[in-house]
């Protein structure tokens, strides 16, 4: 295995966390997905699609930026079962 | 009582078959019989008195929940005796679906049947309390649990049991919803948070045709071997059918002489089916999942040949769309959108462009609502993209749609 594909490896190495979007709160406002443009992407209306399996450990720190973004508080983390 | 009286009693579910309103809850048409507290006992004994220990029976037997989603009734069960917050068990007897009469039918025939699981199951996981939650417009139904009680002797403080009428809408039996409405919140549905504290209130939900089962299997008498079925054609009925029953047979019982080109199978958010795919079909859960169909409800509404199944879907999502709680993006806008591209498609305003754009928001709005019900109108469309793709095919494509049998469907206008 290169370098490279160790970091790839670790870089995906599955966190035990979930990014979700509580769809009642959210408005629609759009921060998450600047907040994170790679984790977050915004339906034709403005609602963020957040990835439904299990957060790498690169997509940790976009999502808990996605989280803190939020004016509304709609998205957290939570612990896969 | 002859032997055979009694054995036809405790196998099905069902005092007989009944022929409803067209429209609005489970009322029959015809005088439909009542069973009375005393021939309740005098059938089944009374009730017994359980423990936590039934849930070993309930697993053993592998009861499944009866509303539609068929979870395993243990899995609720454990879910709750393992926390310690104060319990709220709740009859679902809302049932929404335009379509459907199993349930009413069942608490207009055997009342007591009902009220004996929901209190078996208040009893083995130790609630603290029991609810009937009925759909708002459903007024017959709380008249009969009304007079249920009073056989009962139950009056006044000593009624162990709390009817709730919930909202006239299609949402209203909706598990999260009642789950809320019942601590004290809007009849809304609300999306799942792993729940943390051990000692928050909780809510378990079933449905009456479950607890009627429960009723049946908490006395050791065997879970019944039949499937409650309500099922549209000239009239609307409710039938009780071995599940071993095909689709086909079921709609020659019903007087069915001439197939029909398609079935809609589990209701108005359910799954489109060329007939030809599934009138061998027995009406059994477990073997329709696999083949990833389902009868939801119990809800079978064929389609005649010279009906146009993209009218009657642009019908049934328009439906379900102004069916929407309003409180999520995905389902006050995708929902919309969906019943806008079918009107195209039926009205031949559409082209394959307006295709493309009901796949695309099919595929935006899936899975993201607050609630499942975008998912069943997603479901909805995706089936009748592929049942109805040659008729279709027409309607996109300036040919004149020459089906002109007109299909009335409960609550579209």
């Amino acid at each position: 295995m290169s370098a490279l594909q160790r970091l790839r490896a670790a870089r995906a190495r599955p966190t035990g966390q979930k990014l979700r979007v509580d769809p009642v709160v959210c408005e629609g406002i759009g921060q998450c997905a600047m907040a994170a443009s790679r984790l977050v992407h915004l339906d034709r209306w403005g609602y963020p699609i957040v990835p439904t399996e299990e957060l790498g450990v690169s997509d940790l720190a976009p999502a808990q930026r996605a989280v803190n973004s939020c004016p509304r508080h709609a998205l957290w983390l939570e612990e896969t079962d | 009582m002859t032997l055979t009286a009694t054995r036809v009693a405790t196998d099905t579910l069902l005092t007989g078959p009944v022929t409803l309103s067209p429209s609005g809850p489970a009322d029959s048409v015809t005088a439909s019989v009542r069973e009375s507290y005393d021939d309740h006992v005098l059938r089944f004994g009374r009730r017994p008195d359980v423990s936590a220990a039934l849930l070993a029976d309930v697993e053993h037997a592998g009861l499944l929940g009866h509303g539609g989603a068929f979870i395993p009734v243990a899995v609720k069960w454990r879910t709750a005796l393992l926390r310690k917050g104060p319990l709220t068990v709740v009859a679902n007897a809302a049932e929404s679906e335009p379509l459907a009469g199993k349930d009413g039918t069942l608490i207009r025939q055997r009342p007591h049947l009902v009220l004996d699981g929901l209190m078996i199951a208040a009893q083995a996981l130790g609630a603290d309390r029991a609810i009937i939650w009925l759909h708002g417009d459903d007024h017959t139904a709380r008249a009969v649990f009304e007079e249920a009680f009073e056989e009962r002797g139950w009056s006044g403080r000593e009624v162990p049991i709390e009817i709730i009428d919930g909202p006239v809408h299609y949402l209203a039996g909706e598990a999260q919803a009642i789950t809320r409405a019942t601590s004290g919140g809007p009849a809304l549905p609300f999306p799942r948070r792993a729940v943390t504290d051990p000692w928050a209130p909780q809510t378990i939900v079933q449905n009456v045709e479950t607890l009627a089962r429960l009723a049946l299997l908490a006395r050791g008498l065997p879970n019944p071997r039949t499937r409650l079925l309500t099922v549209l054609g000239a009239h609307r009925m409710v039938v009780e059918v071995e599940q071993s029953t095909t689709i086909e047979q079921v709609l020659i019982r019903l007087g069915w002489k001439v197939a029909p080109q398609a079935v809609l199978l589990g209701g108005y958010a359910g799954i489109w089916a060329k007939w030809d795919d599934v009138a061998g079909l027995e009406v059994n859960e477990t073997k329709l999942r696999p083949a990833r169909l389902t009868l939801g409800a119990g809800v079978m509404v064929p389609l005649a040949e010279d009906a146009c199944g993209v009218r009657v879907t642009a019908d049934l999502v328009a439906y379900l769309a102004s069916m929407s709680a309003r409180q999520c993006g995905p389902c006050l806008f995708g929902m919309p959108a969906l019943a806008e591209h079918w009107a195209a498609l039926a009205d031949e305003d559409g082209d394959r462009r307006t295709m493309d754009r009901l796949r695309a928001d099919i595929s935006a709005i899936e899975g993201r609502g607050a609630c499942r019900h975008p998912d069943g109108a997603t479901r909805l469309s995706t089936s009748a993209l592929q049942t109805f793709s040659a008729h279709l095919g027409a309607h996109v494509s300036g040919m004149r749609c020459r089906h002109r049998s007109h299909v009335t469907l409960p609550g579209t206008s």
